[in-house]
């Protein structure tokens, strides 16, 4: 009886340890290119601005025109849903992307803009007639909770 | 030798076995998908064949299924760290189904049946050519969607390797006259089926074959 125990506690050290490893190597790139993507969904959502400061404060940027920028991560059907939301003068949403998401290959991951125009109903027309798709009511709901959070979050 | 020719040819995960179909068709539809793939399905299959198979003589008979994928979920999660520090663009086109390698049986079934009964050398060969005979069917099934779907050939590889790489682009096919059903789901399956059968008739009708007298046990009947 102890000894699988005692193997499985050791092969799940190695593999702790290769993990942590690899963890530890690749952090800072990733990290960079992260906010790199999401600078580039933000360009894609208000067009340039003029920042040099690429560090949101508490989630929030305010831009010169008075627009903000506001992101933030909601529970999806697989993990953190990273949600970027820019809102223009009167706190309206101008738009919405997804920064990164775990969801399932072909069937929630339609909230990518690369993959499908569902996200671009944001901003469009109200949050409560925004569709949900089949298939993937999670997701789709979970994006448009997240959405909502972002917004209250902000009046 | 022989271990990496058997395992490249005759047992070819794809074509031998039909192993590994869904990362198989679902990212064949560019030469660039496939190759990002394949090269993460192989730091898979030899990171994994090679541990395990050091370690075999630890890994108790009756929990040997949670150890081999205790170590597969390793080397994927690895790679899917690897691929997004370094090839973030392509992380973004196929991370998805990085992550799902975890489930492919083409690397339990090669572990299950070769690498924890095998020394790590032999287990390396046995990974090497399964990695190669996956990668080759994953690029001959990208070649063929890509140069159909898109009417280009290598487009978008600087993704994987570097700037140097954005003029390897072929031009193909004029807008127009392309073949949007091999990019989709269905044309995935009639590609792999037209090249499937290929295989099988140019394999028959090579009788002199002499892997397929190799004595031996036939590792098939243990993968189900």
């Amino acid at each position: 009886m102890l000894k699988p125990l005692v193997s499985l506690v050791g092969i799940s050290l190695v593999c702790a340890v290769l993990l942590a490893t690899t963890r530890t190597q690749t952090a800072d790139s990733i990290h960079r290119n992260r906010e790199a993507q999401t600078w580039r969904l933000a360009f894609d959502l208000v067009g340039a601005f003029a920042t040099t400061n690429l560090d949101f404060a508490s989630d929030v940027l305010i831009l010169e025109s008075g627009r903000r920028l506001v992101r933030g991560t909601v529970a999806g059907y697989a993990g953190d849903i990273g949600l970027l939301a820019a809102l223009d003068e009167q706190q309206r949403l101008i738009g919405v992307r997804v920064t990164r998401h775990n969801e399932t290959p072909g069937l929630g991951d339609f909230i990518d803009v690369q993959r499908n125009p569902w996200i671009l109903q944001f901003g469009q027309r109200p949050l409560a007639s925004v569709d949900s798709v089949t298939g993937a009511t999670i997701t789709s709901l979970a994006v448009k909770r997240g959405v909502r959070q972002l917004l209250a979050g902000e009046q | 030798m022989g271990t990496l020719k058997s395992a490249a040819l005759r047992h070819n995960p794809a074509w031998g076995q039909l192993l590994g179909l869904c990362p198989l068709l679902a990212v064949s539809n560019s030469m660039v998908n496939a190759l990002g793939m394949a090269a993460a399905s192989s730091f898979v299959m030899l990171g994994s064949s090679f541990t395990i198979s050091t370690i075999r003589a630890w890994i108790p008979h009756h929990v040997r299924l949670p150890c081999f994928v205790l170590v597969i979920a390793t080397f994927t999660t690895c790679a899917v760290m690897l691929l997004e520090a370094f090839a973030f663009d392509l992380y973004l086109r196929i991370a998805l189904f990085i992550q799902i390698i975890v489930s492919n049986c083409m690397i339990l079934g090669r572990i299950e049946a070769f690498a924890s009964r095998q020394p790590p050398g032999q287990a390396l060969l046995d990974a090497l050519g399964t990695a190669i005979g996956f990668a080759c069917a994953l690029l001959a099934l990208g070649a063929v969607r890509e140069s159909l779907g898109h009417g280009t050939l290598f487009a978008g590889m600087e993704l994987l390797l570097g700037g140097a790489a954005s003029e390897w682009q072929i031009d193909l096919l004029p807008e127009g006259r392309r073949l949007i059903v091999a990019l989709l789901p269905p044309g995935a399956f009639i590609i792999a089926g037209l090249l499937l059968g290929t295989g099988q008739a140019l394999a028959r009708s090579d009788k002199t074959d002499h892997e397929s007298r190799e004595t031996g046990p036939d590792l098939r009947e243990v993968e189900g």
